[in-house]
């Protein structure tokens, strides 16, 4: 091979190795997308309180204070034995249950009789950071209504122990 | 298509030299043909060893050139033997020139092992595609779509993605299946790749040999052998034999950079599709170097590098993404802790902000909130990424007088990550892990592909006969892998990426083949006999266990005797979020250490199960043949040929098959052809062991594709011995020949060719059977909940046709040279007859179990899934410097045929329209070593048919024609030393 052929190739080869750093041997990746709000996932605190009956209805079930990964607290409510097309207003009340205080801490969201639930939402959101650290000095009593009678009842916090709970 | 003609005007722009050139004159003569006298206008005068220098004759023969004495001028023109001629120092030069017919085309090595003949000469039609010479005004860059714009019974689907669709591209001749057409490198039999292609080959899943992995810069030329040929190569030959010739040339440099991309305007789908910037960046560079071995032998080294982008072609659809347990946090784990899917609503809640509520209440409105839209959950379809390299060698030493050591071969790999899978999206909640994929994810699937071959083989004389005696050995290592991904059985411990298998294919080939020439007996008599010892192993490696496994992150162990309820005290609830109860509604009991599916999480990796230790393959087979072969002509214008081959396999026995064909000259530029032969194809080790669990998703009432597992069974599986299924035989087959070929005048010619090829016990993939169907048990062999499908010898078929090859060259004027060439195939395939076995079936009728079989869309992929028309026009311009190339390229209408109906009963068919796609490129020589060339596919952006609606799932447009890639555009430099 002639010395300007060899002078050539070398040229060219640095053409194309300058060729083969330019375009990268790298594909693009498809990745997922993440986007989400902080907050979501499973979580697992919870003191969950009896909600017993407190007519002949025999309507009883939880109270389940969640706290979520945010450090906010989601309230549920599980009833057993609600009927279908009644719509029962419920809330959190000062005082222990005995008392039987008017005085309304906290409305939640009214239960549907078809799922013994919250009709608005899974979930009533209490956005308050420091409630559920406090829950267990939370001086008060859970009652839901049919109308204005109490159907179930039952002490929260300071006036009860759990039923189940995960810290 | 007659490529001569561009040989020698390429050769005109390629000259090879760096040379100075002194004591130029001007040489000046008249070129005449030696029959008549008569001056030959626009033949090609180069000057030998010099670069770019050249002219063409006159319309009067008369040429002139600058030259030095010692120079060697370089005459040729189609049709008329080539001559070289030293300068000397006479400044006039006359050069007749002599007809020969050899020279209107190249000399043909496939499908007669006789001396050479011409493609017009042999008693059966075979296409010569000079690669070597064109690739550089190409806009494709790989050899089976280089090779589906130019030969007309070659087609490669290019998958837009689909499990591992496209990972190799099946390379298909007259509309038969890939693994019905035999592929060879300088005469050896190739490899096929170790991957079952599933849904792209013609009428069932199939092996194809991965031409990708052969780099197109290593060849000289492609030899298509159109007929049947089983008698001369054994198996596989049935549709025809594509026979690819390495290089030989020496101490020259040839290579390209090209990059091209597409102009991704989305065609006609509007907001279906997300149409934006120009994707699917291709870079690629090759390289050609070959050098001589003293006076005795050369090695001839090629390389390419490629890269592809993809493309993407996303389908924009409907389709529920979050649905209302993920819109108001109503899920929960195994053990009824709430999921919170939606945190944005609960901020929302805590603000009191009810119209924002509402808002995060709705699909739309949590999109919105996230920055996301619909485009962000289509199904993603287009060509996959594709980073590979090759490097193949063709090396020749001649060990004496007659004896001469031959080698070739090659390692290629690729990486490539196609579009495999639909979203997942979040309202699927048998494959959704907040904390892994918050949004749902896109499961892609990607391939390491290792290729390795090499024939060593010597030739030589042994006694009077010529003999050949050649080893070749090669190998397909594909390890499978998924990316984005989960196994949602195993719940946030599963692996995002994951190994699903590893499959390989080898094969090593032994050959001895004798020959010889006698050419007192008539007008001469080739006889050849030789045996061949085949080799082959299939083997299927598992993946990681992951990938195959079903793990219990939706299965509860009880801690204690009680109820079986969440911290609300109310029932668990499954996947779905339906409380899991008694029949009389009560929370269930439970006792401590059960076990209890809550969420029936899917297992495996999504989409594509693992090849797990019951996948594991490792199967051998051997095969031995002997052949004999003779070509007699009994007269100067009549030829006949025949050939018988016995064969014996390990797995299923022995066949024999034979050949005849003859040719017969009717007139100096005319004449007739015929063919009859019979073949087989042994079904491949792949299909007698490949065995997979597929997840494939049918539609439902609401139009919404759902999951269901097909597994497909082996032959000699217990799932196909209960049901009566057969063990695979060998497909059988008839093939018939007649055609003509013409030449009115020197430059031009045309071939026509008629064919009918008859399969018997054609291989086809039958329709899934589940245990509700079957009876008698089934469930115990495949499950309760699975569908089991089969490779059966499921029918005879015939495919016939016509296929049409024109070609004429001329010169216009004295400096230019047009070319015009155009090649059509029009055929049809039939099924002619379903082999129904006796199945033990209890609950299907006579004729459901017909459809099952063989189901109409299987058929109908058969018949009409692929263009059965194809027309290739091509106009070749050269001027001076410059030159230009324009194809259309039209692919006749497909018809698809569905399963599915309309509440009516009218059944999803769609027929897309005929296309038909232009390729322009333009290439000028900007030096002696350098020419640039720049161009485009599909050059006016044209995108096939849209599926109609019921049938939109993965794929928005028809996969059959040209795809929906759209325009295409290129550049390249070529360079020459």
């Amino acid at each position: 091979m002639k010395p300007t052929s060899i002078k050539r190739i070398c040229l060219l080869s640095i053409a194309a190795l300058t060729f083969l750093f330019t375009t990268s041997c790298e594909q693009d990746k498809v990745e997922p997308e993440m986007s989400a709000a902080p907050g979501g996932g499973t979580i697992t605190t919870f003191k969950a309180y009896t909600l017993s009956s407190a007519d002949a209805n025999d309507i009883y079930g939880r109270i389940v204070f969640w706290k979520d990964n945010t450090g906010g607290t989601l309230v549920q409510i599980s009833l057993y034995n609600t009927i279908e097309g009644d719509v029962y207003p419920s809330g959190i009340f000062a005082g222990e249950s005995d008392a039987a205080s008017d005085t309304e801490l906290i409305s939640l969201y009214p239960i549907n009789g078809e799922t013994g639930e919250f009709s608005t939402s899974k979930f009533f959101v209490i956005p308050d950071k420091t409630f559920y650290d406090g829950l267990d000095e939370y001086d008060a009593y859970v009652q839901v209504l049919l109308e204005d009678d109490a159907v179930a009842i039952g002490n929260v916090g300071v006036n009860a122990d759990p039923v189940d709970e995960d810290e | 298509m007659n490529m001569k003609h561009m040989k020698k005007y390429l050769l005109l722009l390629i000259i090879v030299s760096s040379t100075a050139v002194f004591a130029q004159q001007k040489i000046s003569g008249k070129v005449t043909s030696t029959t008549d006298g008569t001056p030959i206008p626009g033949v090609s005068v180069i000057l030998k060893g010099s670069t770019g220098k050249g002219t063409l004759t006159d319309a009067e023969g008369k040429y002139s050139i600058e030259a030095s004495p010692d120079d060697i001028l370089v005459f040729s023109f189609i049709g008329l033997k080539s001559k070289e001629l030293t300068v000397g120092t006479d400044a006039n030069l006359d050069v007749p020139m002599e007809e020969s017919l050899n020279e209107l085309s190249e000399i043909v090595v496939t499908g007669t092992r006789s001396v050479g003949r011409t493609k017009i000469e042999t008693p059966v039609p075979v296409d010569v595609i000079s690669i070597d010479e064109i690739m550089g005004e190409l806009p494709q860059i790989d050899l089976a779509q280089m090779l589906t714009y130019l030969a007309p019974s070659f087609n490669a689907v290019r998958s837009q993605g689909g499990d591992l669709d496209s990972h190799v591209d099946p390379a298909q001749l007259r509309n038969m299946a890939p693994n019905q057409a035999l592929v060879l490198i300088n005469g050896k039999r190739r490899h096929s790749a170790a991957l079952l292609i599933i849904t792209t080959a013609v009428g069932s899943p199939s092996t194809s040999v991965d031409m990708m992995t052969i780099p197109a810069s290593a060849i000289e030329r492609v030899e298509i052998l159109r007929d049947g040929a089983a008698a001369q190569y054994g198996s596989d030959a049935v549709a025809g034999v594509i026979n690819i010739v390495l290089k030989k040339g020496t101490d020259k440099l040839t290579g390209s950079m090209t990059g091209g991309g597409y102009l991704n305007s989305g065609g006609d789908a509007g907001e279906l599709t997300n149409a934006g910037d120009p994707d699917g960046y291709n870079y690629q560079l090759t390289a050609n170097y070959g050098l001589s071995i003293g006076q005795r032998g050369f090695i001839n080294l090629s390389g390419e590098l490629t890269q592809r982008r993809a493309t993407l072609r996303p389908f924009v659809n409907d389709w529920e993404v979050y649905d209302p347990t993920y819109l108001n946090n109503e899920r929960t784990d195994k053990n009824g802790n709430p999921v919170v899917t939606n945190p944005e609503l609960i901020a929302a809640m805590g603000e009191g902000n009810d119209a924002l509520v509402s808002s995060l209440q709705t699909s739309e409105g949590l999109m919105a909130a996230r920055g996301l839209k619909p485009e962000d959950f289509a199904v993603y379809a287009g060509m996959p990424a594709i980073t590979m390299g090759s490097m193949f060698y063709n090396a020749e030493f001649g060990l004496g007088s007659t004896t001469t050591l031959y080698a070739f071969g090659g390692m290629s790999y690729k990486f490539l990550e196609g579009y495999s899978c639909y979203f997942r999206r979040p309202a699927q909640t048998d494959r959704f892990n907040y904390l892994l994929y918050p949004n749902g994810f896109r499961p892609q699937m990607n391939s390491n592909t290792s290729d390795v071959s090499t024939t060593i083989g010597i030739k030589g004389k042994a006694g009077s006969f010529n003999m050949d005696f050649s080893n070749s050995l090669g190998r397909n290592r594909m390890r499978i892998g998924m990316v984005n991904t989960m196994n949602a059985s195993l719940g946030s411990n599963t692996p995002i990426a994951m190994n699903l298998g590893t499959h390989q294919f080898m094969q090593n080939s032994t050959n001895l083949d004798f020959s010889r020439y006698f050419k007192d007996v008539l007008h001469g008599l080739n006889i050849a006999f030789g045996a061949e010892m085949r080799v082959e192993n299939y083997k299927i490696f598992k993946g990681q266990e992951e990938s195959y496994t079903y793990g219990e992150a939706g299965i509860l162990t009880v801690g204690e005797d009680g109820l079986l309820i969440g911290p609300d005290g109310k029932p668990l609830e499954d996947g779905s979020s339906t409380p899991i109860v008694h029949e009389n509604g009560n929370p269930i009991a439970v006792s401590k250490g059960d076990k209890i599916e809550i969420k029936s999480f899917s297992p495996n990796c999504q989409c594509f199960a693992g090849f797990g230790p019951k996948n594991e393959r490792d199967e051998f087979r051997t095969n031995l043949a002997a052949y004999v072969d003779a070509e007699l002509e009994i007269t100067k214008d009549l030829l006949v040929a025949g050939a018988a081959r016995v064969e014996n396999y390990s797995d299923f026995g022995g066949v024999v098959t034979g050949k005849f064909a003859a040719r017969y000259t009717i007139a100096k530029n005319l004449a007739v052809r015929a063919s009859i032969s019979s073949g087989f194809r042994a079904p491949s080790l792949q299909e007698l062991n490949y065995t997979h669990t597929a997840t494939v998703f049918v539609t439902d009432e609401n139009g919404i594709p759902q999951p269901v597992d097909y597994t497909t069974y082996p032959t000699n599986s217990t799932a196909a011995r209960v049901l009566g299924i057969n063990e695979l035989s060998e497909e059988r087959s008839m093939s018939y020949g007649f055609g003509l070929t013409y030449q009115p005048i020197i430059g031009l010619e045309f071939t026509a060719d008629a064919f009918q090829i008859d399969v018997n016990d054609r291989i086809f993939r039958t329709n899934t059977f589940n245990a509700a169907e079957v009876g008698n048990n089934y469930e115990e062999v495949i499950g309760p909940q699975g569908e089991a499908q089969f490779f059966v010898n499921g029918g005879d078929v015939r495919s016939k046709g016509l296929e049409l090859v024109g070609n004429y060259t001329t010169s216009l004027t004295n400096t230019s040279q047009i070319n015009f060439s155009l090649a059509a195939i029009l055929m049809k395939n039939e099924l002619l007859k379903k082999n129904i076995v006796d199945l033990n079936v209890e609950n299907l009728t006579d004729e459901e179990l017909v459809e099952k079989y063989l189901n109409r869309q299987v058929i109908g992929q058969f018949e009409t899934g692929s263009p059965r028309t194809k027309f290739i026009g091509t106009i070749n311009y050269r001027v001076k410097k410059f030159s230009t190339m324009l194809r259309g390229t039209y692919f006749g209408e497909v018809t698809e045929l569905s399963t599915s109906t309309d509440v009516d009963g009218n059944y999803y068919d769609q027929t897309f329209s005929a296309q038909t796609v232009f390729d322009l490129s333009l290439s000028y020589d900007l030096t002696q070593n350098i020419r640039i060339s720049a161009g485009s596919n599909n050059i006016f952006d044209k995108y096939p048919d849209m599926m109609r609606p019921e049938n939109r799932g993965f794929y928005l447009y028809s996969n059959a024609q040209q795809g929906s890639n759209g325009a295409y555009y290129y550049g390249r430099v070529l360079f020459n030393f």
